[in-house]
């Protein structure tokens, strides 16, 4: 569908508009438009009420996600980032500070008052001052050059790094199809309707696992993963709460993975319940 | 500061920002004990590795430090800026990693819009947590996953098409009618927008 044929539908008075309707908005909302199709939207936006309010609306709900990830208090950031952050807060502080200082004018008050009886040490002073106001202006000069060639690297670091980034995609475009897995999960015990699916990212050793019709757990209770070599011990791997996580683990190493559900928060070490779900992940 | 110099923890996030646009270092402290938890648990997701995820926090709330001026109080939270950030940079340094280029967006484009209307106020985040779960698992498994593929893991509509074996069409139709799905069940559990 070409611009015209989708803009149809996006005159003034319309109430719908084909782009929305497509799920434009929502693609990009989440920074997954891309192609020629962004370009594309992009420029559509800039006419279309329709979409400017839906992308507004998307964005809003997008904003929450993060609040879907997992609390796990044993998983937190080291006591040590705390202290790097500051180091690097009072280092930035100390060289605003010092730049602040370098460029500030001399006070007004202070070049007011000037005692009589001092007029000849005055215009020696003031002989001195022209040289410091002279050395100033230089200096500002010099701050304001270094900030000119400070923000053209930062421009041409951008334009090589989108450049660069052109060239990854390129590539990543040719190597996709040949880095995904998709493997179908089923009920381990007849009669029950649990099913789902595996989607691995090779280039990333990351999987998806979306799993549906899992039985409600208990207070305390969590689903586990489990990845299992053939005649090996299962290896303990993510646990979760809801229908939907993600495995980081090279599944190359695996025939089969499995989930029980086990002891909160953590997690086993090895299962202590039947197998719920399980996949052979053949390669 | 309403509660004096000494003690700025119980101050609300504007307050803190406000305080980090004139330069109190100890705001960006009470800010990152407030969303350090959060933060690293979005970097955690989404780069899967511990000291990257770390990094990625610091460069986050650095970021915040550095363009607070930037950030325009009543557009939105500033829960959801910070966090938009931490998800931005996860995401580049996700795609660096794996060789994969972010989409072609400004980063200061992508950081401003992406500040929100946070319709959550000041409820409590674990409350928050638990009926966005519940949201998302009302969700059918391909709307999930899709999202799953978009947001946490960084992935074009083009890449989640070819993972999925799907047409593109589809891919943009599961994100619009799941975000659909999620708004209107947020909304039905008393979250307001706007």
């Amino acid at each position: 569908m070409n611009e015209r044929e989708r803009d149809t539908s996006n005159r003034r008075d319309a109430t719908t508009c084909s782009f929305e309707a497509q799920g434009f908005p929502a693609t990009y909302a989440f920074g997954a438009l891309d192609g020629g199709e962004l370009a594309e939207f992009r420029q559509h936006l800039e006419g279309c009420q329709i979409c400017t309010a839906a992308l507004r609306d998307f964005r809003s709900t997008v904003a929450q996600l993060p609040l879907t990830v997992e609390a796990d208090a044993a998983i937190g950031p080291s006591p040590a980032l705390r202290t790097r952050l500051l180091d690097a807060v009072a280092a930035d502080l100390a060289a605003e500070r010092a730049e602040a200082r370098a460029v500030a004018p001399l006070p007004f008050r202070a070049r007011r008052r000037v005692p009589q009886a001092y007029a000849i040490a005055a215009v020696l002073l003031l002989a001195l001052g022209l040289g410091l106001i002279g050395w100033n202006l230089d200096l500002q000069r010099g701050v304001t050059q270094a900030r000119v060639e400070r923000d053209q690297a930062a421009a041409e670091r951008d334009s090589a790094l989108r450049e660069a980034g052109r060239a990854r995609l390129e590539r990543d475009q040719a190597l996709r199809e040949l880095t995904t897995t998709r493997w179908q999960l089923s009920a381990a015990q007849a009669g029950q309707s649990i099913k789902g699916d595996v989607i691995y990212l090779r280039d990333q050793q990351k999987a998806v696992v979306t799993i549906e019709g899992l039985p409600e757990l208990q207070p305390g209770q969590v689903y586990q993963i489990w990845l299992i070599q053939d005649g090996g011990a299962p290896q303990p791997e993510t646990v979760f709460l809801s229908t939907t996580t993600a495995v980081q683990a090279n599944f190359e190493q695996f025939q089969t993975l499995a989930v029980t559900v086990e002891p909160g928060p953590r997690g086993s070490v090895a299962p202590t319940s039947p197998v719920l779900v399980v996949g052979n992940l053949t390669h | 500061m309403s509660n004096g110099a000494d003690d700025i923890t119980a101050e609300s996030d504007e307050a803190l920002l406000a305080a980090i646009k004139d330069r109190d270092e100890r705001a960006i402290a009470v800010l990152y004990d407030r969303y350090n938890g959060i933060s690293f648990g979005l970097a955690y997701r989404i780069v899967g590795e511990r000291s990257a995820a770390e990094d990625v926090v610091q460069d986050a709330f650095l970021s915040v430090w550095r363009r607070a001026v930037s950030f325009e109080v009543g557009r939105g939270s500033v829960r959801t800026w910070l966090l938009s950030i931490v998800h931005h940079r996860a995401i580049d340094r996700l795609r660096g990693v794996s060789g994969r280029a972010r989409q072609d967006v400004a980063i200061d484009d992508f950081e401003r819009v992406l500040s929100v209307d946070d319709p959550w106020g000041t409820v409590e985040t674990n409350v928050q947590r638990d009926l966005l779960q519940t949201s998302m698992a009302t969700l059918p498994r391909e709307q999930r996953a899709t999202i799953q593929m978009a947001y946490f893991d960084g992935y074009t509509q083009q890449e989640i098409a070819r993972a999925m074996n799907v047409p593109v069409g589809t891919v943009k139709g599961r994100l619009r009618i799941g975000l659909q799905k999620l708004r209107s069940l947020l909304a039905g559990a008393g979250v307001e927008y706007e």
